[in-house]
């Protein structure tokens, strides 16, 4: 079956697939992006449970009730969708749910400046030293999801676990 | 915390260990455990909190305070000598440091037995987690 | 007609090879992800064990030289560290 060349795709494919070409930045995408977020994990679970409360507490503008869970959850779901996303397996949905949580992240950095909640250090990386504003964290969480579109185009690399699985067009060119 | 003391009386202790987070707070607590030696800590703890909005934005709050001390009749000489020496700095450090190896980040920070208790919290949930670690404490000795 | 069935052949063995390997590869895949996932978790929990495990003795004791409120050895203890501002 012959696959489809790019001038006959549409416009939308044709800049998609340009996108997923840039094999390098995925790549270098991936690795920023999952061990950030891997390390965003880690440095919570190296805090007491109770500190993450406090630290998502600050924010006011999550209900109350709520924290704690999000205090509990958060840390591992930041490690699974960044190892998965490090190692590129499952790299589409590692990287949809990292997404997510930037997305998540970005409205509630918005919320924050827009309400003027006085907050000097976003916990993000628990108390490694690394202390953001929500201003810088805003802009740090918008770039990276701009970032991660090559990796949804590209969907996996050769240097992904997921190149393991194959697909048949290349089984049949083998 | 006032009113859980009152509640719990014979069944809870409160420890308190100054933990300093900016030079303001390390005159005033200096001023606090100076007071002490003259006998009247707690009374000078209470007013810092109750007078918090009269001093802590500045940079020199030794006269405020001693206008504190005087409100207490404390002996505002001895008082002020006590702090200037910096004897009580060793003390502020040992809890410091007793603090960070307990990881503790920010204030206030409680441990009601060994549970962790961070930031400002109501009453009704202080008393719910005393509750809950005296009768965790009483199953114990059963 | 020998040589359609020849090359009937070949193509049938082909895709019997390529049917046989695709979930081999899969499972390779599976192995090699899950095996790191469950690292990353277990390397998770171990650090939250490790960090909740060395508190607990380091509260005991402490108490002298401190002001205090309310009955000595009581069977529940308040810690407060606080910061006047």
């Amino acid at each position: 079956m012959p696959s489809s060349k790019p001038s006959n795709l549409p416009p939308h494919q044709r800049l998609w697939r340009r996108l997923g070409a840039l094999l390098w930045l995925g790549v270098v995408v991936r690795l920023l992006v999952g061990g950030l977020f891997l390390t965003a994990g880690f440095s919570k679970l190296l805090l007491p449970h109770a500190e993450v409360v406090a630290l998502i507490q600050q924010y006011t503008v999550l209900p109350e009730r709520l924290t704690p869970w999000i205090a509990a959850g958060l840390p591992w779901i930041e490690i699974v969708s960044g190892t998965a996303l490090l190692i590129g397996f499952y790299t589409t949905p590692a990287a949809l749910l990292i997404a997510a949580q930037l997305s998540a992240f970005s409205l509630l950095m918005l919320a924050v400046l827009v309400k003027g909640v006085p907050i000097e250090d976003c916990g993000c990386f628990g108390h490694l030293g690394w202390r953001e504003t929500p201003l810088q964290v805003l802009i740090r969480d918008v770039m990276m999801l701009v970032l991660l579109i090559p990796v949804l185009a590209r969907q996996r690399d050769v240097f992904a676990v997921d190149a393991w699985g194959g697909n048949e067009r290349v089984e049949n060119r083998a | 915390m006032e009113q859980a003391l009152q509640r719990f009386e014979g069944q809870v202790q409160l420890v308190y260990y100054p933990f300093v987070l900016n030079p303001t707070s390390d005159v005033a607590t200096q001023a606090a455990l100076c007071a002490g030696e003259q006998g009247k800590f707690w009374e000078f703890h209470h007013m810092l909190y109750a007078r918090q909005a009269t001093w802590r934005l500045l940079s020199d709050p030794l006269p405020r305070l001693m206008e504190f001390a005087n409100d207490l009749q404390l002996d505002t000489t001895a008082l002020t000598r006590c702090v200037k020496s910096g004897r009580m700095r060793q003390l502020l450090e040992a809890d410091k440091a007793y603090g960070r190896s307990l990881q503790v980040q920010s204030t206030p920070t409680l441990f009601i037995n060994s549970q962790r208790v961070v930031g400002a919290q109501s009453e009704a949930d202080l008393v719910r987690t005393i509750r809950r670690e005296l009768a965790r404490a009483q199953q114990q000795t059963q | 007609m020998a040589k359609k069935s020849k090359a009937r052949r070949r193509v049938a063995a082909s895709q019997n090879r390529q049917s046989s390997a695709t979930p081999q590869r899969w499972r390779q895949k599976m192995l090699i992800g899950m095996t790191l996932l469950v690292l990353a978790i277990a390397l998770g929990v171990g650090i939250r064990y490790w960090q909740q495990s060395r508190i607990p003795p380091r509260l005991q004791g402490a108490i002298e030289n401190h002001y205090t409120r309310g009955v000595a050895g009581a069977p529940v203890v308040v810690k407060e560290f606080s910061d006047y501002t």
